[in-house]
């Protein structure tokens, strides 16, 4: 006799009504490079709700963009493999859809900006055919229709004289305005999940503070699920709902916006909630940064990937990873401190 | 800058570049060998005193250089560029008589290197380093390494003697098809215009061997290009901005990469039309084509002085006007060169 058929997992019954537009479990990203093969994300998991927006922070080459990226996989296949995990986007499974369920989700479902907005349109088009290429594909609009919809979208953005920018060329915008109509483009085909990968970077101060209180403002009017990915923690306190803190592939905390910046638990997350000016708080030395730097992907090491940085580093962090775990309702921290050990001033 | 003022500035511009030429030209063929006389008349017209003072004075020939350029460009402008000493005809008539095949062929050559080697890069980039890039690389460096006339013997060698697919070197049409009624003088192009299916057929069949071979450096030098630009920006952050959007890869590479990947392939082909026109003398005398080229040839080996003159400035001109379109194209192609000036 053959052995009994293993019972097929069920899955537990959703939670009624509340059910994440985005699902990301374990997720692993791998770039193979000359100098070797580079764990970028290393087993990364998060929701993201409807109308929910979240935060992802962490310094250059934590794999914050190298999260996001990968999940409509617009990563360059030469370069980068995702070599593990789960993408569920509306019960979607993106990391094994077939091409033409990603062209209607790409651009369709989920929209993205990028960081450099000049190098990320293209020179040789008018902004009317980039703006108008995602409308007639996704929304079925006839060329004119698409017009007329481009035309709303770069008033929605408030760039004057959309008439005549439609004509141009992207070289013929400034610089806050080539991201106002990225905006644009990726809201286009009405998404209802928009991945932002350090929109504002390039920008300066007053110019970004504009582009934030426009994705403010939309996202309200569009009720879109935002996820924004930054290494600019002041940014993220106006904008997000939950935070995401990675470092070196990983998320070592994760909170609602409040307690990461009140009650951090993390040391690498105190740390960098030190490390930006406040106005609230006088200092007489100079602002702290944080010493070394992070470890190398290639070879990750064995313990917790902060240890060498740490303040707070006891024996066991060497030799053994900290797992996320939960320290207080909607707050998980990969550390081993009991206690908040020091609450932010 | 508007694009309509950047043509006209453009084309202003070629005026001086083609002033230069002539005297240049000029210069150069009164340095030619032997009484300019005898070049001019032949040796029975030169004994004729009457002959020789219409024609000294005609060509101001008892005049200072500076002079002989003036009354040369003055009867140029009035059409007339003297006598051939090889065909007894005026050069004017004999150029617009063997223009049309040489332009009609160098048109055909073009058509082949460009839509030959887009196609052919466009491969090679989409399959980088697997055989179809390696075959097209090969190709790519036999077309542009091999000499025309080396190319156009062991081309009719092997479809012309060998397999039959085309006719021999006779010309552009088989003896027994009528020339088609003159329009632009373009026998595929004045066939197709009066709808003699025939003699376009007839016209196409003698095209094509000499099309392939004179295109074949270029096409070469074009496929390269191609794959060399599609790689450069294969991973352009605007290319990954369209993906994200949606689009197929086949919008990707049609729309957006191509028309970035063409703008260094324009220039080329500014290029080419001069290359072309050189590589038409070698190739007009393999398929004995009778255009530019192979008069060229002919007036030369006779030292036939104003013949020489004409079908250089002619061909001088055509191309400085050629590069002056390469660089409207350039400028419609790539808006970045008109608001930088």
């Amino acid at each position: 006799m053959t052995a009994p058929a293993p019972t097929p997992a069920i899955d537990p019954p959703l939670p009624a009504g509340r059910r994440p537009l985005l699902e990301v479990v374990d997720l692993h990203v791998r770039f193979d490079t000359a100098a070797g093969s580079a764990q970028a994300v290393r087993g990364v998991s998060f929701t993201v709700d409807e109308g929910e927006t979240i935060g992802i922070v962490g310094e250059s080459g934590c794999g914050k963009s190298a999260t996001i990226l990968s999940l409509p996989r617009l990563l360059p296949p030469s370069i980068a493999t995702i070599s593990g995990g789960s993408v569920r986007f509306d019960g979607t499974d993106l990391l094994h859809a077939n091409e033409r369920t990603l062209h209607s989700v790409r651009g369709g479902e989920i929209g993205v900006i990028f960081q450099d907005p000049l190098s990320s349109l293209n020179p040789v088009l008018r902004m009317r055919r980039q703006l108008t290429e995602g409308p007639r594909q996704h929304l079925g609009l006839t060329k004119s229709k698409a017009a007329e919809r481009a035309l709303e979208l770069l008033t929605a953005v408030g760039i004057p004289d959309p008439q005549r920018r439609l004509r141009q060329y992207p070289s013929e915008y400034s610089g806050g305005m080539r991201q106002r109509a990225m905006i644009a483009m990726a809201l286009a085909s009405e998404p209802r999940l928009l991945l932002a990968d350090e929109p504002t970077t390039a920008l300066d101060v007053t110019v970004q503070a504009q582009i934030l209180a426009l994705v403010r403002r939309l996202r309200v009017e569009r009720g879109l699920s935002v996820v924004w990915v930054t290494h600019d923690l002041g940014i993220i306190a106006g904008l997000a709902d939950r935070v995401l803190v990675m470092y070196a592939g990983t998320i070592v905390e994760q909170a609602d916006v409040r307690t990461i910046y009140h009650q951090p638990h993390h040391p690498y997350t105190q740390a960098l909630l030190d490390s930006i000016p406040r106005v609230d708080v006088r200092r007489r030395s100079a602002l702290p940064s944080i010493p070394g730097a992070p470890p190398s992907l290639i070879d990750p090491p064995l313990g917790c990937p902060f240890t060498a940085r740490c303040a707070h580093r006891m024996e066991r962090c060497d030799h053994e990873r900290p797992a996320l775990r939960v320290i207080g309702e909607g707050h998980t921290s990969a550390c081993f401190l009991d206690i908040t050990p020091k609450k932010s001033s | 800058m508007s694009l309509l003022q950047y043509v006209v500035r453009r084309f202003l511009l070629a005026i001086p570049t083609i002033i230069g030429l002539s005297i240049v030209t000029f210069v150069l063929a009164n340095y030619l060998p032997g009484d300019p006389l005898v070049r001019l008349l032949g040796e029975r017209g030169a004994a004729n005193p009457k002959i020789v003072a219409t024609y000294t004075k005609r060509w101001g020939l008892d005049k200072s250089g500076p002079e002989r350029y003036f009354v040369y460009m003055r009867n140029l402008v009035h059409g007339d560029l003297g006598r051939s000493t090889t065909t007894q005809r005026a050069v004017a008539k004999d150029l617009f008589d063997f223009f049309p095949a040489t332009i009609e062929l160098a048109l055909a050559a073009i058509v082949v290197a460009a839509v030959g080697g887009v196609a052919a890069g466009m491969l090679a980039a989409r399959f980088k380093s697997r055989w179809p890039d390696a075959g097209v690389r090969l190709l790519a460096l036999l077309g542009s390494g091999v000499p025309v006339f080396w190319l156009g013997l062991l081309a009719l060698e092997v479809f012309y003697l060998r397999l039959h697919w085309v006719p021999g070197p006779e010309g552009r049409l088989s003896s027994s098809t009528h020339v088609p009624p003159h329009t632009t003088g373009m026998y595929t192009f004045d066939a197709l215009v009066h709808g003699q299916w025939a003699t376009l057929w007839d016209a196409l069949r003698h095209l094509i061997l000499p099309a392939f071979v004179l295109g074949a450096y270029f096409l070469g030098l074009i496929a390269r290009m191609v794959r060399a630009s599609l790689l450069e920006i294969g991973g352009a952050n605007y290319l990954v901005a369209a993906r994200a959007r949606g689009m197929s890869e086949r919008r990707i590479m049609l729309v957006h990469a191509l028309p970035n990947a063409l703008i260094p392939v324009i220039t080329v082909l500014g290029l080419a039309v001069g290359g072309l026109l050189a590589g038409a003398v070698l190739t007009e005398t393999v398929f004995a084509w009778p255009g530019i080229g192979r008069y060229a040839v002919d007036t030369a080996k006779g030292l036939d002085y104003q013949a020489v003159l004409g079908v250089t400035i002619l061909i001088g001109v055509i191309y400085v006007v050629s590069n002056v379109i390469v660089d409207v194209l350039y400028a419609t192609l790539d808006p970045r060169i008109r608001i930088g000036r």
